[in-house]
Order: structure tokens, then sequence, then C-alpha cells
């Protein structure tokens, strides 16, 4: 067993161990998640009583989306979110000096190691919807998680160097905002939008590789060609963020003790 | 044989904004900012040998933790040279971060709400440590350090000496060749203190790690190092054995009298100056050189029970060379 997956396994452990200590938070945590889930769906069944589709895209495509991103959006949470949203108080506090003095990669470390696995209600949620459309139009299930696991690739690309710039920026208060913008910017088919507001997202364009395309290939809006686009664009987003990464490093200031 | 850590004008310096105070002060600052430059380490050189114990010491500020930081890779310095067990520690290869320990005393790595042996376990995987050498290891750390019976408990209901009595363990359960102590006995009452010097000292012994030692507390420096460097606004003020600091910048000593009757204070301040006036006790303060001109004098003008001559404190000594004061 390589020593990253044991690594891995040890913090999986813990967190377990550590979640499981606080289980009133745990379980309150989880109903919530429920509730935020059931909400999601009443608004998208809401919008679509009035329409039979927003643009290219019907009720069940819609679904389908939403589906993939719960899937992401609950992996990312479970293992990444809270690390990177603490990073710019690690950066400030200092508290990066010990890791970086371990021979273990540091991204790996910070990206990994608090995990907020009653998150997990929402990865099952997205399994649930996903089974719902599967049963109304038939899912290619391992294409799905394909495209699923490039798509929490790009979502974790963007957000460490959003996370990264803590290195340059103190007090980077500004990245749960951040979080906030591209979450509720991704959850959507950016390809609805139309006018001034396209143009604005043309901006956001990684955000496209999150959850949009890949919805559109396994939904086959968009030929099989695009599915080269959409590694190819994560592996160059990967291969950005990692040279950041070690830049940013070098900026490293610590804190004075 | 080479030095296991070289140091060659070794800089850091950070940039810093300087802010006007006032909130115009802050508003202007948004648009327009002047920087400067803090020189945290200036131009340092030293060497250390295979098992030496050395202090650092200076006061807040003096570069002390920077010097540590650069040695163990955490920050690029801004210039000099710098080789620990033949590596260039910024450069973060793992083949020498497994070869050295980085503890900080006002920093902790331990999982908070787990028992410490967890966090051991983590560190043994990160360190890729054989099972039988971490059994081997732990055992021998947690005899060494007494904690067998609390190996079990949640870090957070630990108190501070018994947490840093764990935090050494989990740095030292690779059995790194290098060790950077930064104030490792901070927070800590007397009792607690002495034990963790006892377990540096007995380390050192037992394994011949090379420790570099930062501390605020003179009774560590003084109780652990035989060689001490001194650092102040960056620079190296001193480096060599701990009496030789006396030698090179005490140039008093204290002539410490017991008076069988009594005596007047003005008459004594003709001796030297006075440091201490306690009835029947006093303390006299006098240029080295005239100490045993002025003991006779004292013996031969005032009623002496008894006469001590002494070097100045250590403490004293370092804590003027800092301000900059005349010293003894």
């Amino acid at each position: 067993m390589s020593k990253y997956l044991r690594i891995f396994i040890s913090l999986l452990k813990y967190n377990l161990i550590r979640e499981m200590e606080f289980r009133k938070n745990f379980y309150l945590r989880l109903i919530t998640q429920v509730f935020f889930v059931i909400l999601q769906l009443v608004i998208v069944s809401t919008f679509f009583s009035f329409t039979d589709s927003i643009g290219s895209w019907t009720k069940n495509e819609v679904l389908v989306l939403v589906g993939i991103f719960r899937l992401i959006e609950g992996a990312f949470h479970m293992f990444i979110h809270s690390n990177l949203l603490y990073l710019p108080e690690m950066v400030n506090s200092g508290e990066m000096d010990l890791l970086l003095s371990k021979p273990v990669s540091s991204l790996f470390f910070v990206s990994i190691k608090q995990h907020q696995l009653y998150e997990f209600s929402t990865f099952i949620s997205g399994i649930v919807i996903l089974l719902y459309t599967h049963l109304i139009t038939g899912l290619n299930w391992a294409f799905v998680a394909f495209v699923a696991i490039f798509g929490f690739l790009g979502l974790y690309t963007i957000m460490l160097f959003f996370a990264s710039l803590s290195f340059f920026i103190p007090r980077m208060t500004a990245l749960s905002s951040i979080w906030d913008v591209i979450s509720k910017t991704a959850r959507f088919p950016l390809d609805i939008f139309t006018g001034p507001s396209r143009f604005g997202l043309s901006l956001a364009t990684p955000l496209v590789l999150v959850v949009t395309l890949p919805s559109q290939i396994v939904l086959g809006k968009l030929s099989l060609l695009y599915l080269p686009l959409e590694v190819a664009g994560v592996l160059a987003l990967l291969v950005f963020t990692h040279q950041f990464w070690a830049f940013s490093l070098r900026h490293y200031s610590s804190a004075s003790s | 044989m080479p030095p296991v850590i070289e140091v060659k004008n070794l800089k850091k310096y950070y940039k810093v904004h300087q802010k006007e105070p006032g909130l115009m002060g802050s508003i202007r600052s948004l648009f327009h900012r002047k920087y400067y430059d803090v020189k945290a380490v200036d131009g340092m050189s030293f060497e250390i040998g295979e098992g030496e114990l050395v202090g650092f010491i200076g006061p807040n500020g003096a570069g002390k933790t920077t010097t540590l930081k650069v040695l163990s890779g955490l920050l690029y310095p801004t210039s000099g040279f710098v080789s620990a067990l033949g590596y260039t520690p910024w450069d973060r290869k793992p083949a020498y971060q497994k070869q050295f320990s980085l503890v900080m005393g006002q920093k902790n790595q331990l999982w908070w709400d787990l028992p410490a042996i967890e966090s051991f376990i983590l560190n043994k995987e990160i360190y890729e440590v054989s099972d039988e050498r971490y059994k081997t290891t732990l055992d021998e750390l947690v005899t060494l350090l007494e904690v067998e019976d609390i190996l079990k408990v949640q870090v957070r209901k630990l108190s501070l000496g018994q947490r840093m009595k764990m935090e050494l363990i989990a740095a030292l359960i690779h059995s790194p060749k290098i060790l950077f102590l930064d104030e490792p006995t901070i927070g800590l009452d007397v009792v607690m203190q002495k034990k963790m010097r006892d377990f540096i000292k007995e380390y050192n012994r037992r394994f011949k790690a090379t420790i570099i030692l930062t501390s605020h507390y003179m009774d560590d420096v003084k109780e652990l190092c035989e060689r001490v460097i001194i650092i102040d606004h960056g620079k190296l003020l001193f480096d060599g054995k701990l009496d030789e600091i006396i030698k090179k910048f005490a140039n008093h000593k204290l002539l410490t009298a017991v008076f069988s009757k009594k005596v007047d204070r003005e008459d004594l301040a003709k001796i030297g100056e006075i440091k201490e006036f306690d009835p029947p006790k006093a303390v006299i303060s006098v240029p080295r050189a005239a100490a045993s001109t002025a003991a006779a004098a004292l013996l031969k003008n005032f009623p002496v029970a008894d006469l001590n001559i002494e070097e100045a404190q250590i403490e004293d000594i370092i804590r003027e060379v800092f301000t900059g004061k005349d010293l003894a």
C-alpha cells in the first residue's frame, strides 16, 4: 500500500473518530443536509411547473446536472472544502510551519487533512437524483463516474487557485465568498444564459468544466469529441495550479513567533 | 569530520509596509503604500558539528526563530549559503526532512480531539518508519518521558506539560539526526522545565543528535548548552562556550559583603557601584581589573564579616549586551 494511501486512511479514521465524538453536531448537520436537498428538488420542480424547458434543458436533463453536481459537491465538501477555506488561517497563523517541515506533499496534506464526513448525505442525494433520472432516460453510470471525477478535479483546481492567493493576500477573508460565487454559478447549466450575463459568465470559463460540460456529454447534448476537451482542460488546470502552489510556497513568510 | 550544519552569510529580509497612524493613514495606505525591509537575519555565519547542543539566545525579534525556519526549509533566504546534512534545506527534499525535526513551543502538531498515540501513528506513516522501529522508539521515548498512562488520553484533556512531552514524542518518532527546538519550555512550570531539560540532555547523549535550542529561559541554556550563539538584530554577536561570554562581555565583578556593624551607604559607594544594599548585606560592582584592590579597601575600611568576589550573573551580562549598557 502506498504511503499516501496509508496516510489518507489514517486521516479518514481520525476524522471519523472525531465526528463521532461530537455526535449531536453530526446528526444536526446531517438533518440540515437532508432539508437542503429537498429544497433544491422543490425549486427545480417549481421552475419546470411553468415551462417544459429552460434554454435547451428539460427538467430531466437539469436533474441529471443537479445530480452530478451533488456528487461533485458532496465529495468536495467531504474531503477538500473546509481545508481550502482554512488555508488563509494556516498561512496567517504560521500553522503551515510544522507541515512544511515534513516529508509529505504539503499540497496533499493541506487539501485533505480535515474531513466533513456528514457531507456524505450530499453525495448520496446526488445518487438518488441520478437513480430517479436513470429510471426515466437511462444513464451510463461508468460514464457519469468518469465525468464526475473530472468535474471534481476541475472544482478542486479552481478553488485551490483562489486559496493559494492567501500566500500573497494577508487576511484573505474573501475566500468563502469566492466559494459561494463558484458553487452557486457552477450548479447551473451555463449555456442557458444569454446577452450580457453570458458574456460575464464567459469570464468564468473554467467553471464550465465542473458540471455543465460533463452533464452535456453524459446526456448526449454534446458530441463525445468534447470529452477529450474536458479531460485536457482539467489536466491543464491541475498542472497550472500545482505550479502556482509551488510558486506560492516560495512566498510563505510564516508568522513571527 | 565535516560540520552537520554550515551557514555562510545568511540573510533573510522581509518587505513590510509602513502605515501612518489613524483612519486617514489607513485610507492613504489603500492607494499608496510605503515599504521597507526588515532585516530578520543579516549576514549570519556559523558551523555546527555532529552531536553538538547549541543554544541560540537573543531578545524577541533577534532572528533566532527565522534562522531555525531557514534551517528547516520553511523559509527561502534572501541570500547566503546553508547546508544541513549536505542538503539545501529550502529544496525540501524528503531525504533531508526525514532526518530532522522541528519542535515549536508555541505551535502544536497533535490532533486536539484524539489521543496523542494517533498522531504518533500518523507521523509513523508520514516518515515511513517500520513497525519494529516505531515500537522500539516509542517504548524508549515513553519510558524516558514517563507518559505510559496518558498515551490514550485525548490531547485536549492533557496539561500543557503533558502535551509538550507528547509533542516531543511526535517529533522524535522518526529518530531525527537534527533537532530544532524553538522555545520548548515556554509556559511550563519550573518542575516541568527541569524534566524537559533532563530529557533533552539525555536524548542528546543517548542518540548523538545535533540539537539547536532557542529559549528565553537562561536556565535552559545554562544547563544544556556548552556552546551558545548570541544573536541580535539579525547579526551574530558571539559564538563560543558559555563561560567565554563572561570573559568577553563582563568587564566588572561583584563583591558581596556581609557586615558585622552598621555601615554608611555613601561611604560604601566610594568602593564601587552599589547594586544591592540590604543591611547587613551589600553587593557592589567594581571594574574587573580593580576587583582585588577594591576588596582590600573594603576589608580595610569596613567591618566585613564575610566577603565573596563573583563573576556577574550570565543573565545580567546577556541582558546588558542586548541593551548596550555597561556590564556587571
